[in-house]
């Protein structure tokens, strides 16, 4: 039988073909898996000494610091730094240094800010920064610079606000045409038709209205002055949501001054303001230089300055309108905390909201952490924050103790002590203890409000920074710092405040709670409510202003201030953690650019919610975890 | 009387390679189970031109060849969104070099040489914030000016791989249905092919933000080692007109070791080796899928007894039809590509663009084939579009390509 012999062979050779084949091809199904995000959030518990932690610490995320470290500041921070160095060291010898040369400009300032601060710092977080640095085999001036930038950087941040809104133009006058005779105190001012009522001048930016019951037909011409003139091409005016130019038919520009230094800008609305109604004017303009260096090319811009007032027949006073402004989309809200308990929640129990924005530069939402320090001494805490910092603006201790903390914007600050002491020959450098590493010293050694505020009183901030403290006693207090560098004993820079309403101290000038729309809540966001004159100093020439004259911060806290006190009284009463969440991750709260950390803290029961790891953090859901739990060694 | 030596070798290889032609069907392209006859040549160049400036992500969208980049002032907001609208273009030629070792079993050598690669990266911009100390969102310039005052230039058109050897393959085809003579009564050919990348390709500058590469993996229209199973029907009732094909096939991708830009000419974009380490490796995902092809004979032309085929028309007319019209569907399901280096961030934006996937592809191919009339020689025009089909998580490519096929026998 050879035939079928022949086709049987032919047969084993088509079958062993087709099996190899079909094994081959199978064994590419296995490993299809598609790949996933890895986790930009991390939970670590960190045990033993400080230098221990920061072992941990440092070995476990090696390649996050690292990839920090590179993302912000090498390829970000560092060479944007670098374009301020030609001005710098035209005004401060220091920065002309050979030193300085080939990109180490804002390499060295930062590490040299680090080292300023670094004798401030308690020995246990030294250790720490040492414990990572020999954890990750990262240099430790490195992991000192990331530890210690965003208080070195905030500093810088405000000396260049400050030289800009120095060399820009400002906002003289504001006149609202003749108010006398109309029988209403339309500036606030206590008296009624005094002479040169409707006129402002110096004007004084302001969280409130500047003026009142104006007549809906009146002109409002605003006064801008710049010793090299000011640019009628770069005017900007917005009346609420409509934009108007220097060739807009409603706009009148004028050029005055011996040197044509000024320009008197007049708004006259195309059939009259609205009766009884609330409005805000933006304006922005330029000066007529042109600036290269840094690129790109620009005039030298003034802050947009915002001004709000009624018409006639609104009928409120000037110091109870706001100065809100709208969401008009260019300016994000800031940083905001805020506290909740007793009849503003639902059970009783005390809740502290965070939300900080400052800086993400697509980078650092990768690189948050929530870190749970099992101290050898102290309290166990933990802090929300990112990998390669020992601190975040945010935490809870073992004992309920919690903190949020927000930037606010000072010239009382160390970098200006630097220039009223070496002029020229400053140096970009700040002192004081880092705001974070106060944070985790009063968790680590208080166990209430009462006992972190006077810890904290006494200790020198790096900047401004307001707190927000809350503990397990329902008690809660907010705290508006600055490093009082003049060292003035009637400015202190310490200025802690609460919703005790038989508390005097709690009000403003006005009568109003500083940061509370009823007994038992509490906020702040990132502008002093309390002591509004942070700095005031006339230096060879110079005007070191308050905050609300310089910082673009400025409004926009004072937006979300309002914004945020709305939404808190609106939900007085049915507050419990969802809601708080809520109010978290609420538009009208969130930068949706800078945003960083939010979290939610109960104190009494030791449990976080975090949102992190996405821009803006609350694009994530919140996670929720139970600290009391961890603290007590479980979960590990 | 012996014939000039001159004379005698044409001759000899007419005679030759008629016989080897013949084995040739005379039918409708068998694409798939295709082999030379014994102890024939083929040599085949073609030159093939490829474009693309799109692709298709994850959700089988057409997007730009190269991921957006948003890009922020240090806390000043959003400053813009870059949109690479890059285009790239590639001239490979193809040297191939096949040979019968049995009627059912021929090897290949593939040498693919890039003439040239071109890449234009056309940045486009979205503005993003107002930055007040402006008094302006950035523009595309103000960007650009920001950019290169921190040491990062625009990145501009590159052209490279001029005269750069891609990765030379190694093949073999057995067709191994002749073995049952059932099969070819009824027009049925099964082959299994195999082939080998030699890792002769060169890899892409890591510091050039728009360089490409000349590996497989660069140019991702092949694995490194490779499986395909194939069936080829000819109708033999309609005069072999017709020839349907069917064939699956896996396609592994080898890992490979990669040098981490360090920033040196693209320090904003493309500094990553602090974090990702010196080096990393890919180890991209594999392609699986199968093809379905249909031959169609155009026109069988004239027969002429030529030196092929040593005067015999009869002999002619079985040689291979003049016109033919192929067709082929290929679906390409793609592995997930894997990186591996010190940074588990990094690896995952380089692997979002390489999640699992597929590509469908459609080729279109004519060829005249001018045996019959005394030329040795195939001529063929191809059209390669993985554009008309969308895809998921694949560069949208097109190809055209043009190439001759020249058979020989020398013993």
């Amino acid at each position: 039988m050879p035939r079928i012999r022949s086709v049987d062979v032919s047969a084993r050779q088509v079958a062993a073909a087709l099996l190899l084949s079909v094994s081959v091809m199978a064994s590419g199904l296995a490993a299809c898996e598609p790949a996933t995000q890895p986790p930009h959030t991390v939970v670590a518990q960190l045990y033993g000494t400080p230098y221990e932690r920061g072992f941990q610490h440092g070995e476990r995320f090696e390649d996050r610091i690292r990839s920090l470290y590179t993302m912000l500041l090498t390829n970000s921070i560092l060479p944007f730094l670098n374009r301020e160095r030609p001005d710098m060291a035209e005004m401060l010898v220091t920065y002309a240094e050979d030193r300085y040369d080939d990109g180490m400009f804002s390499y060295l300032m930062l590490l040299e800010s680090g080292q300023n601060i670094e004798p401030w710092i308690p020995q246990e977080y030294i250790e720490e920064m040492r414990g990572i640095s020999d954890g990750a085999d990262i240099p430790y001036d490195d992991i000192l610079l990331l530890n210690t930038f965003f208080d070195s950087m905030v500093g810088f941040r405000a000396m260049t606000f400050f030289v800009r809104a120095l060399q820009a133009p400002k906002v003289i006058a504001v006149d609202f045409g003749d108010l006398t005779g109309d029988g209403i105190d339309n500036d606030g001012d206590g008296d009624v038709d005094e002479p040169g009522e409707g006129h402002l001048e110096p004007f004084d930016p302001s969280q409130y209205a500047s003026m009142v019951e104006v007549p809906a037909d009146t002109t409002i011409t605003i006064s801008l002055e710049d010793e090299d003139g000011v640019s009628a091409d770069l005017i900007r005016y917005q009346v609420d949501q409509d934009v108007y130019y220097a060739d807009s038919p409603e706009v009148t520009t004028t050029v005055y001054g011996d040197s044509d230094e000024g320009m008197t800008v007049a708004y006259t609305p195309s059939g009259g303001y609205n009766p009884a109604d609330e409005y805000t004017i933006y304006i922005a303009a330029g000066d007529n230089t042109w600036v290269d260096d840094p690129p790109p090319g620009h005039a030298r811009m003034m802050r947009d300055m915002r001004i709000t007032f009624t018409t006639r027949g609104d009928g409120r006073a000037l110091y109870d309108v706001p100065n809100r402004g709208v969401r008009d989309g260019r300016f994000q809200p800031t940083s905001t905390a805020f506290a909740v308990r007793s009849s503003a929640t639902t059970d009783g129990q005390i809740r502290l909201g965070h939300h900080f924005s400052l800086l993400d530069a697509n980078t650092i939402h990768k690189h948050t952490a929530v870190f749970v320090h099992h101290t050898d001494s102290g309290y166990s805490h933990a802090v929300v924050g990112w990998v390669g910092l020992i601190y975040g603006f945010s935490g809870m201790n073992s004992e309920g103790l919690t903190y949020g903390v927000t930037i606010a914007d000072t010239l009382n600050m160390p970098m200006t002590s630097q220039f009223i002491s070496l002029l020229f020959y400053a140096q970009l450098i700040t002192e004081g203890i880092p705001v974070g590493m106060m944070g985790r010293e009063i968790l680590n050694k208080t166990s209430t409000v009462e006992e972190a505020t006077e810890w904290l009183r006494d200790k020198k901030p790096t900047y401004g920074w307001n707190w927000l403290l809350a503990d397990a006693n329902r008690n809660f207090t907010a705290i508006e710092t600055h490093a009082n560098v003049l060292d003035d004993a009637t400015n202190i820079g310490f200025y802690p405040y609460n919703a005790d309403t038989s508390d005097a101290s709690n009000y403003d000038l006005h009568g109003e709670m500083l940061g509370s729309v009823g007994t038992d809540d509490l906020r702040i966001t990132s502008h002093f409510q309390h002591y509004k004159d942070d700095i005031d100093l006339d230096l060879f020439g110079f005007h070191i202003q308050p905050q609300r004259y310089w910082t673009s911060f400025y409004f926009r806290a004072v937006r979300t201030f309002y914004e945020l006190g709305d939404l808190i009284e609106d939900r007085y009463g049915e507050l419990d953690s969802r809601a708080v969440m809520d109010l978290v991750g609420h538009d009208e709260l969130v930068d949706q650019r800078d945003s960083m950390t939010a979290t939610v803290w109960e104190p009494e029961k030791c449990v976080l919610h975090y949102a992190l790891g996405k821009v803006p953090a609350t694009a994530a859901p919140f996670v929720t975890l139970d600290l009391k739990e961890l603290f007590n060694g479980g979960g590990q | 009387m012996r014939r000039p030596l001159a004379l005698a070798l044409p001759l000899s290889y007419a005679a030759t390679l008629a016989a080897a032609l013949l084995l040739f069907a005379g039918s409708a392209r068998a694409q798939f189970t295709e082999t030379l006859p014994k102890e024939t040549w083929m040599l085949e160049v073609a030159h093939n031109h490829t474009w693309l400036n799109s692709a298709y992500d994850n959700k089988g969208r057409r997007t730009e060849l190269l991921e957006r980049m948003e890009r922020y002032d240090p806390g000043g907001g959003l400053q813009g969104i870059i949109i690479p609208k890059a285009a790239a273009e590639y001239d490979v030629t193809v040297l191939q070099l096949r040979y019968g070792i049995l009627d059912n079993l021929t090897v290949v050598l593939g040498i693919p040489i890039v003439a040239r690669t071109t890449v234009v990266p056309d940045m486009q911009w979205i503005e993003g914030d107002y930055q007040w100390p402006l008094g302006r969102s950035f523009s595309e310039d103000d960007f650009w000016q920001w950019a290169s005052s921190m040491g990062q230039p625009k990145p501009g058109r590159w052209e490279g791989n001029k005269g750069v050897l891609s990765d030379i393959i190694l093949g073999t085809r057995y067709r191994f249905s002749d073995h049952l003579p059932q099969l070819q009564k009824v027009g049925v050919g099964i082959a299994l092919t195999a082939y080998y990348a030699l890792p002769t390709g060169a890899k892409k500058d890591p510091e050039q933000l728009t360089a490409s590469g000349t590996t497989s993996w660069e140019l991702h229209f092949q694995g490194d080692l490779g499986f395909h199973l194939g069936v080829d029907k000819t109708f033999l009732s309609i005069d072999k007109r017709i020839t349907l094909g069917l064939e699956v096939f896996y396609e592994a991708m080898l890992p490979h070791k990669y040098d981490t830009p360090r920033g040196i000419v693209n320090p904003l974009l493309l500094n990553f080796a602090p974090y990702a380490g010196d080096t990393y490796r890919i180890d991209p995902g594999d392609f699986m899928g199968a093809s379905v092809a249909a031959s169609f004979v155009l026109w069988k032309g004239p027969a002429k007894a030529t030196w092929i085929t040593k005067g015999n028309a009869a002999k002619a007319a079985k040689l291979p039809p003049m016109l033919t019209f192929s067709l082929q569907y290929t679906f390409t399901y793609l592995g997930q590509s894997d990186w591996t280096s010190d940074s588990d961030l990094w690896d995952w934006t380089n692997e979002k663009a390489w999640r699992p996937g597929y590509k469908n592809t459609l080729t279109f191919q004519l060829m005249l084939s001018l045996l019959r009339v005394g030329v040795p020689a195939q001529v063929f025009f191809r059209y390669r579009s993985l554009s008309i089909i969308p895809g998921k998580n694949c560069r949208s490519v097109d190809a055209i390509a043009a190439g001759i096929r020249v058979p020989m026998k020398f013993w």
